[in-house]
């Protein structure tokens, strides 16, 4: 058990927040231009990620091209700096089991959601960094993946939206950061859009399963939230280009 | 706030991690004795059989080998209009990010005279040995690391512009080439630079070496070249 | 950057002609605008985001911790992630042992904390975009994230060789970490011109390119030249080099000045 009182019998979480409050949710798209075909900059919490895609292109191997769908490849950087102490591993990071992981977990959720039909013979390459991590990590790599394959112009079925949802005791918490992470056991979501269609679910503790219809029902309507902020800030990016354009 | 008593974290006070008293050779005297002039090695080509070309470098306390291999095809599929050329240098006293370091300063300094045209579709790998005890930086040995990699070429027989060569004069390792006339590589890893006239004086130096160097390879290869006719 | 054979030449001699035009009608001392935001990441002591008009890109993170000095006295550590290279890549570890000696000649000495500790400095590196040689790009950031670089305060003694206890931090103040860190420019050279900061497409036809350090009014080692680019690599001459040096201790005060001023 953490030392921190995770819950407070008033209903306050140690940031502040009520159980079922989000992050601070701020997301920009088309922030890396000149280094790739779309990018974003994602800050949940203090979470900080940039995420870029680069392509559809011409792949360099043989071995990633597929005559039928673009191949998807997902490389997630998880910079030594990220947490509050620095981490410690000399060498690379990148072949870790935890980091493989959570690429496939990632390519398998966007491998559905994108479509990938459209481009055979090609390679998405996305590359992400995670500058600053605070908790559900999983989920905001899911939101700046959706922002940046949108900025690239990838065709796909809808947003997907991550979340991560913790439950304390009874109480399922929303969005949760990493002193919450480590105290309690925590479930991951992506979900498609504005519906109930779950396109990434993880569970990495035992969570009774009584509970889990509380905590997937908490954490749907958060992603629809996210959704939400996601489009609005889309909206905000694409009017000022408008105007941009046509003030020229 | 978390009170704690912070005195005793420590341990004993006396805990130390163990510390084995440096191996300490006379380095310091033997370094001014190395720097203060330049000492002509001993020079031997083709002694290895398994590569084209190769070049050994001894001093009393140096031995430099090169062995170049190549021009041979490379594998990547991509057509390459002129020739790719890799170095790579082993030795046990210095750490390998330094040496790769070194090694792709190197790459560029053959680059600019090794005729890379005259062999597209190829790749030509150069792997140096030291055998060195350690005296001085990593710099000091660039005279004698350049002298065998071009001796070695030109052992391979791979086509070369001129024949180059590098001098070391206050913590400067300089190639040249062209009589001295043009510079194809600097390396300094110390010291400052105090003004330009230091930084010239020192310059005339190295090319002051170079000359000598180049003279010292000239004649190994004419010698060479008589004794190969007379046998 | 792939540019045609024609472009290539008219790039040279436009170059190499006396005085020489630069493709985007800059001097021959003058920079391309950078952008830099330093601060950003409140786990760090200190960081720094800098990006070039080209679009390059390099995130510099500084975290501090308190180390024995007489067990570690290596006291700066830098690592360098470039996006897209192997950590084992050429490049990558050209970079960092070229890092590794320019950082040499910080002053350890601010470090120290009390007699017995100091700060041990991580500088993580992480390049996430490079169109030209990033080595100045990433001694900008370095300096931009030393300069904003907090660290705690401390309260108890100095001379803690007779007491044994551990050095106590106030609760919420913060000390500027006072360093001078050094800068690298690169030039590159065509023909007889030598100009400062190379673009993609400069660095596409030059014949060689300079690398020099310099801190706090002093042009230091490392200095090293390296091709810019595989074909045109050529000898020049040696004066350039006096004459490299000549320029950028003549404005290299003004860079610093301005890295400073953020």
């Amino acid at each position: 058990m953490s030392r921190f009182e995770v819950y407070s019998p008033e209903g306050l979480r140690m940031d502040g927040r009520r159980w079922n409050e989000l992050r601070r949710f701020e997301t920009s798209i088309n922030t890396h231009s000149h280094a790739a075909d779309g990018s974003s900059y994602l800050e949940q919490g203090n979470n900080k990620i940039i995420t870029l895609v680069k392509g559809p292109t011409e792949p360099t191997l043989r071995s990633q091209l597929d005559q039928t769908k673009a191949t998807l490849q997902i490389s997630v950087n998880l910079t030594k700096f990220s947490k509050f102490e620095r981490s410690k591993t000399t060498g690379s990071n990148k072949t870790e089991r935890r980091i493989l992981e959570i690429q496939t977990a990632l390519v398998r959720t966007f491998e559905k959601n994108l479509m990938l039909n459209l481009y055979p013979r090609t390679i998405i390459d996305i590359e992400i960094h995670v500058l600053q991590q605070d908790g559900g990590v999983l989920g905001s790599l899911i939101n700046g993946i959706t922002m940046a394959c949108i900025d690239a112009g990838i065709a796909m079925y809808d947003y997907v939206s991550g979340i991560s949802i913790g439950l304390y005791d009874t109480t399922p918490l929303l969005d949760v950061n990493s002193l919450e992470e480590a105290a309690m056991s925590c479930v991951t979501l992506g979900v498609m859009g504005k519906s109930e269609k779950l396109s990434l679910l993880q569970v990495e503790d035992k969570i009774p399963l009584d509970r889990l219809e509380t905590v997937l029902a908490i954490g749907i309507a958060g992603a629809h939230r996210i959704r939400d902020l996601m489009d609005e800030s889309l909206r905000n990016h694409a009017q000022k280009r408008i105007t941009n354009a046509s003030k020229r | 706030m978390n009170v704690q008593d912070r005195r005793r974290i420590l341990g004993p006070i006396e805990a130390r991690p163990l510390a084995f008293p440096e191996v300490k050779s006379n380095s310091k005297e033997e370094t001014a004795v190395v720097l203060s002039e330049f000492q002509a090695p001993s020079i031997q080509t083709t002694l290895l059989k398994n590569c084209n070309g190769s070049c050994i470098i001894e001093n009393d306390k140096t031995s430099i080998l090169s062995s170049i291999y190549g021009p041979r095809s490379t594998r990547s599929n991509l057509f390459e209009a002129r020739c790719l050329i890799n170095v790579t240098i082993k030795s046990t006293i210095f750490p390998t990010s330094e040496l790769k370091e070194l090694g792709s300063f190197l790459i560029n300094v053959l680059e600019s005279f090794v005729c890379l045209e005259l062999y597209p579709k190829a790749g030509i790998d150069v792997f140096v040995n030291l055998n060195i005890e350690k005296v001085c930086d990593l710099s000091w040995y660039i005279p004698y690391i350049m002298m065998s990699i071009v001796l070695g070429l030109v052992d391979a027989g791979i086509e070369i512009s001129d024949l180059p060569g590098c001098g070391f004069n206050d913590n400067n390792a300089i190639c040249f080439t062209k009589n001295g006339s043009e510079v194809i590589g600097i390396w300094r890893d110390k010291g400052d630079i105090e003004n330009e006239s230091s930084f010239g004086d020192s310059l005339d130096a190295c090319k002051e070496q170079y000359l000598q160097i180049k003279g010292l390879m000239a004649n190994y290869l004419l010698s060479k070249l008589d004794n190969d006719k007379t046998k | 950057m792939t540019l045609s054979v024609a472009e290539k030449s008219y790039l040279y001699d436009s170059l190499a002609s006396i005085p020489s035009i630069r493709p985007d009608g800059r001097q021959q001392h003058q920079f391309r605008p950078i952008e830099i935001y330093t601060d950003f990441l409140p786990s760090s002591n200190g960081s720094s985001r800098i990006i070039a008009s080209d679009g390059s890109e390099c995130i510099v993170s500084v975290k501090a911790k308190v180390v024995d000095h007489t067990i570690d006295d290596d006291l700066l550590q830098i690592e360098i992630e470039i996006s897209g290279e192997r950590d084992d890549s050429l490049i990558t570890e050209s970079c960092t042992s070229l890092f590794n000696k320019l950082l040499k000649n910080i002053d350890m000495k601010k470090l120290q904390l009390t007699k017995k500790y100091s700060f041990k400095l991580f500088i993580d590196v992480l390049v996430i975009s490079s169109n030209s040689n990033p080595v100045s790009l990433i001694s900008f950031g370095i300096y931009s994230s030393l300069n904003c670089t907090l660290l705690p305060k401390l309260v108890s003694n100095f001379d803690d060789l007779e007491v044994e206890e551990l050095p106590m931090f106030h609760d919420y103040d913060l000390v500027k970490l006072e360093v001078d860190s050094p800068l690298v420019f690169v030039l590159g050279i065509v023909q007889n011109n030598i100009f400062i900061d190379p673009a993609a497409n400069e660095s596409e036809v030059a014949n060689n390119g300079l690398m020099i350090s310099w801190i706090n009014g002093r042009t230091i080692a490392p200095m090293r030249t390296f091709a810019l680019n595989d074909t045109n690599t050529k000898g020049f001459s040696p004066k350039l080099m006096q004459e490299g040096i000549k320029l950028v201790e003549k404005y290299a005060p003004d860079i610093a000045n301005a890295l400073q001023n953020i």
